[in-house]
């Protein structure tokens, strides 16, 4: 699944779409919430600091639900490591911090630079 | 938390060596540095690797972006440029942070499958410092890091790692230089064994400035002996513990005191559960919602939290609840004080005595049995057979919907047999007019019109084969004998077929829940009587459904000879059919049993008929009067 994000409604279309594709699949219900909850999180946090289009691929196969979010944005480069301190988040996210998306993903690959942003992430499926 | 070991071997002398690898410890994780400055034999190059080491080492540390930014500025990078990885195990999350610029390779085995993380082109002091790209990733406990220079063959890692994995670090650099060092460059390997927590293990052949230089001057000589070079290693190792938390003083400045008329502490009798590990968190919140009413996203916030709480070393959060609210109650900690106020709102938290006291507003239903169930389900049975049991019942449900599914299509057949028999008849009808006198246009306007009724006839059909599973349009209450009703009129052209007549009595009544699982263990039931009367060519089908009102019950007898009593009781576990080889699942009767007791909290039972009447079985029904919509 391709998708384009560029506001608030477009990232809960896409978020119903995630959420609907994972319930098809008989994900549990703890399943769907963390994987909503962290695509929520990075959703909004790409939207508001590309201030571009936000690209979102969602894929779900034997591996897992894998999400990717890039971004054109400036990106956090000289910011690194900081940007998963505790606390450091945006208003309009769920306000949980890339640091829980990390806790919540069993694989988290972030890159970088001044021509923006991409994360993955991989949240292995189980049933319940 | 890692186990950090490396080895440089110089082209010719330690002096004229630029490859270089050290680890350092900081207050925010294990500093991780390979790097390989353009040339080698020179002197020039040497002294540029120990003042990149140097700086290393000695600057203050702020962030690897700023390390970056400074060894840049060391005199000589910018003319002769350093490829380099600089990499950050964070003490706080699994995770290492990393810039990889140049020619250095850099490998993470993740879950054993080995991943190459991603290279910049161009050394470090080519391009401006703001096009660096900043790379996270997640490790795994016992996933390496493997660092090597171009001083080492490219392909060498891979086509090792199958073997070797297994090998500590000190090994695995070893036997990757023995593997695969080019005799005409300077080779440096590191290798870092994440483990995920606890505290930094450092063993390196070069750890420091002093350490490099003499190590390069034992590896330049000769070819070092395996036994001789395991004993140096042992020589220059530096092994240092060191505790991972330090103690943060927590303030709670922000916190309320636990007075108001709107704070109330839930107490002993209103706790819910004591969650002591991530499953339970699972656990919990797979459970949590049958009796808790928020929205999805505050649902998503409180089970992200219990599980926050959880991860992050609370070793029991106990959860209470009332009629108005959830209550958490955990051991104090800064990190989680504040995410529970970002949450829910800085009211929400308070402070009792010892506990940090988060209360959600939240319409909870919780009579004494649900919490019985609660507390057992959290007591008895452990999260893995809890998901293992419903991924079984979840694949269960599955195949009988698929089977349900197969019933359906074979209804259709039926119902649409005969209109489009007639559909057939009237275009042939229409052709034979048409050779013999002409059609004239009140003949075609009949013709379009009643097979535009057909059409619709079969599009509505459709449409209620649609619907039948559907629990969209259900209410809280259904009438039961209209859910009978509608179930024979969609089987209606199977029964004529089969010439089997069904009769309903009684007076009707309502239960709460979805009428489409009712559909569906009476479709079951009937589908089963059905095909039981074809097998045994019973030659005056009968089924008769009996309506109870005063205990909400509902009976289903047919005269197809019954079931032998060895195995009525039998038949309502999963995969059992008397039905031949291919034709039945097995799954129907354990379906229908399964939302008897689950959704409409009542049950189901088969007897044979008394000797005094025609032999058959009677299904009976009970619906419990809390029936309702949990699954």
């Amino acid at each position: 699944m391709h998708l384009k994000l560029s506001d608030e409604n477009s990232i809960r279309d896409a978020l119903y779409l995630i959420k609907q594709h994972l319930q098809q699949h008989y994900a549990s219900a703890t399943l769907i919430s963390e994987f909503v909850t962290l695509s929520s999180e990075l959703c909004y946090n790409a939207v508001r600091h590309s201030g571009q289009q936000t690209q979102l691929d969602f894929t779900l196969d034997s591996n897992g639900a894998e999400l990717e979010i890039r971004d054109a944005g400036p990106g956090f480069n000289s910011l690194g490591e900081r940007a998963f301190v505790e606390g450091f988040t945006t208003s309009d996210s769920l306000g949980l911090g890339l640091g829980a998306v990390v806790r919540m993903s069993d694989d988290f690959e972030l890159e970088t630079s001044h021509t923006g942003t991409r994360i993955k992430v991989l949240k292995r499926l189980s049933y319940g | 938390m890692a186990e950090f070991a490396s080895e440089v071997i110089p082209f010719s002398s330690s002096e004229g060596c630029g490859d270089f690898a050290l680890s350092r410890q900081t207050d925010v994780g294990l500093l991780v540095v390979v790097g390989d400055v353009a040339g080698h034999g020179d002197p020039v190059v040497g002294e540029l690797a120990n003042r990149i080491m140097e700086y290393i080492s000695q600057s203050e540390f702020h962030s690897l972006s700023a390390l970056l930014q400074g060894m840049r500025q060391v005199p000589g990078v910018s003319e002769r440029g350093v490829s380099i990885f600089l990499g950050l195990f964070d003490i706080h999350l699994p995770l290492l942070h990393y810039y990889l610029l140049g020619d250095v390779r850099a490998y993470l085995t993740q879950r054993n499958r080995l991943k190459r993380l991603a290279n910049q082109e161009g050394p470090l002091g080519i391009a401006p410092p703001e096009l660096n790209h900043f790379h996270s990733i997640k490790a795994h406990p016992l996933d390496l890091l493997i660092v090597y220079s171009d001083g080492i063959q490219a392909d060498t890692l891979p086509k090792l790692i199958d073997t070797k994995a297994h090998l500590n670090p000190p090994e695995l650099v070893r036997e990757i230089i023995s593997s695969g060092r080019s005799e005409d460059d300077d080779a440096v390997c590191a290798v870092v064994r994440f483990k995920g927590g606890g505290s930094y293990r450092s063993e390196s052949a070069s750890p420091n400035l002093k350490d490099r230089v003499a190590h390069n001057k034992r590896a330049a000589t000769a070819v070092i002996p395996e036994t001789q070079a395991n004993s140096e290693t042992s020589e220059a190792s530096e092994v240092h513990e060191t505790p991972l938390s330090p103690a943060v003083p927590i303030k709670y400045v922000e916190i309320r005191p636990a007075t108001g008329a709107d704070f109330k502490l839930l107490t002993e009798d209103q706790l819910l559960a004591n969650v002591r590990d991530v499953s339970q968190a699972r656990l919990l919140s797979s459970l949590l919602w049958e009796v808790v009413e928020c929205d999805s996203y505050t649902r998503a916030r409180i089970e992200s939290y219990l599980l926050e709480a959880i991860e992050r070393g609370s070793h029991s959060v106990e959860l209470f609840a009332d009629n108005l609210r959830l209550q958490l109650q955990l051991k104090p900690d800064k990190h989680l004080i504040e995410l529970a106020m970002r949450l829910f709102g800085t009211e929400s938290v308070r402070l009792v005595d010892d506990r940090a006291v988060v209360s959600i507003h939240v319409a909870t239903d919780l009579d004494r049995s649900t919490r019985l169930r609660l507390s057992r389900f959290m007591s008895q049975q452990s999260y893995l057979d809890y998901s293992d049991q419903h991924r079984r019942e979840g694949l269960l449900a599955q195949q009988a919907k698929l089977a349900a599914m197969g019933e359906m299509i074979g209804a259709i057949a039926h119902q649409w047999r005969q209109p489009l028999n007639e559909l057939g008849l009237r275009i042939q009808q229409l052709q034979l007019h048409q050779h013999n006198h002409g059609v004239d246009t009140a003949e075609i306007d009949q013709y379009a019109a009643d097979s535009l009724t057909l059409i619709a006839h079969m599009a509505s059909t459709i449409d209620d084969f649609r619907d039948f599973f559907s629990t969209h349009q259900d209410g809280e209450e259904f009438d039961v004998a209209q859910v009978i009703r509608e179930v024979l009129r969609l089987q209606a052209a199977q029964l004529n077929n089969n010439n089997i007549v069904v009769t309903l009595d009684g007076q009707s009544f309502s239960i709460p829940g979805h009428a489409s699982y009712l559909k569906q263990v009476l479709f079951n039931l009937i589908s089963n009587s059905k095909d039981a009367f074809k097998e045994r060519r019973i030659s005056a089908p009968k089924i008769h459904l009996q309506l109870n009102p005063i205990d909400h019950s509902l009976s289903l007898k047919d005269n197809a000879g019954g079931v032998e009593p060895a195995t009525l009781e039998r038949i309502y576990e999963p995969y059992y059919t008397q039905k031949e080889h291919g034709k039945g699942t097995g799954l129907g009767l354990y379906m229908s049993r399964m939302l008897m007791l689950d959704h409409f909290h009542g049950s189901i039972t088969s007897t044979n008929t008394d000797a005094s009447e025609e032999a058959g079985l009677i299904t009976r029904m009970k619906f419990g009067e809390s029936g309702g919509p949990s699954r």
